[in-house]
């Protein structure tokens, strides 16, 4: 039946060659960024009532190719606040089990970032998750600044399974204070999967505020993933602990 | 524990006349596709990709390439939330990569992490806990020479 309905999906797009956004809704206040070559639509997971993003890349249907420059292709949601926030946890679920092409590590793409208002050097953003390609599953890469100069600190963890889990929990602050936790397949609970933390020295990240906006969905791909992935992927049950959304699954209504 | 470390501390078991170079030597020629240098715990190493005897190819857009000698390293990382380290410090004008992947021999197709900084500036990546890894040091680019020395440490997290 899961399979049935993404079938669906993926036809209906693929011969339209439009987002049914007719049908859902996405949740105040997130806002809604398309570009080219890349479709989205929101659904349920097979008897799951949870909704998600699900992602359709399909080459045939948006012929990708190297020779198009930047990587444009994007969907995904975004909210902005109107204060920052210096600790804030955001979750979700990445489903790459229908994801084809994705087996080098030269094809990423940028699932989910937190911002600051202020940029230091040249860096907005408090963290980035993007999704790189491997063999079997593709990796995790997180990304966060460090104050002082240092360069970005950065995690690639090889997932184990085609889909997971994932809770980050990112702190501004200076010293110690600043660090970036994050859970895969794990509880916020438990001990976390890993910190960023410059070596236990801290992010010391107070310059950067804190976080005033969070974007989830599909951008920032390289040409390598653009020309060589194809099918779906899917991410859902995304959740935060921001005051302005909701701590469960967020619920895409309908319009 | 550092290379000097290791060289002295096998001073004593060396026949008369054998240098500390062959050591290190040994060791990298004794490795193959499926039995990789192991390393257990931090530690540094000197070698040269010159005595490697694996050769894989690496995958870079869906192209093939294989220039060089590898010289592969195995290692398991124990659980913890802090984050351990691997640098690579390639002798000046030699271009070495590294790269961290979770499986061995073959391709590179199970790298899911690669770092090349260009000739002789070291190479550094965070590793994560709780995997069985690969590290191969290979010679990714064109430019002769093809394959040098160089350091590589490795640094466990603390628990």
């Amino acid at each position: 039946m899961r399979k049935m309905l993404r079938d669906c999906i993926a036809t209906a797009l693929l011969v339209t060659g439009t987002v049914h956004a007719q049908d859902y809704a996405f949740p105040v206040p997130f806002q809604h960024f398309n570009a080219s070559f890349a479709q989205v639509t929101l659904n349920v997971v097979g008897t799951d009532p949870t909704y998600g993003m699900w992602f359709f890349i399909s080459q045939t249907a948006v012929v990708p190719t190297l020779a198009q420059a930047g990587p444009t292709a994007a969907d995904f949601m975004y909210y902005v606040r109107p204060k920052a926030l210096t600790s804030v946890r955001y979750e979700f679920e990445v489903d790459t089990s229908e994801l084809t092409g994705d087996t080098d590590s030269s094809r990423s793409v940028q699932l989910f970032a937190a911002s600051s208002p202020v940029v230091i050097s040249s860096w907005p953003q408090l963290l980035t998750i993007d999704m790189i390609g491997g063999t079997p599953y593709p990796s995790l890469r997180f990304r966060t600044p460090r104050g002082g100069n240092q360069p970005i600190e950065q995690i690639t963890i090889p997932l184990t399974a085609s889909t997971a889990t994932l809770r980050v929990e990112i702190n501004v602050g200076s010293g110690t204070a600043g660090n970036v936790r994050y859970w895969i397949n794990a509880a916020y609970v438990d001990p976390p999967t890993g910190i960023l933390n410059n070596a236990g020295a801290g992010l010391d990240n107070a310059a950067w505020t804190g976080v005033i906006a969070a974007a989830v969905g599909m951008s920032s791909m390289t040409d390598a993933f653009r020309a060589n992935a194809g099918g779906t992927f899917a991410i859902y049950h995304i959740a935060s602990s921001d005051d302005l959304l909701f701590w469960d699954d967020f619920s895409f209504g309908y319009q | 524990m550092t290379a000097s470390d290791d060289r002295m501390s096998l001073l004593p078991w060396l026949a008369v006349g054998t240098s500390l170079w062959l050591v290190t030597l040994t060791c990298a020629l004794a490795q193959t596709c499926t039995a990789p240098i192991n390393v257990s715990g931090s530690a540094n190493f000197t070698a040269s990709t010159c005595a490697g005897t694996i050769d894989m190819p690496f995958i870079n857009s869906g192209t093939t390439f294989n220039r060089g000698p590898d010289v592969v390293y195995q290692f398991t990382v124990p659980a913890s939330p802090n984050l351990g380290s691997v640098t690579l410090q390639p002798d000046p004008n030699i271009d070495l990569a590294l790269f961290l992947c979770t499986g061995k021999c073959s391709t590179y197709a199970t790298c899911f992490n690669w770092v090349d900084n260009g000739p002789g500036n070291a190479d550094t990546m965070s590793i994560p806990s709780g995997f069985d890894l690969f590290v191969v040091i290979a010679h990714p680019s064109p430019a002769t020479p093809l394959c040098g020395n160089f350091s590589l440490q490795i640094t466990y997290p603390s628990p």
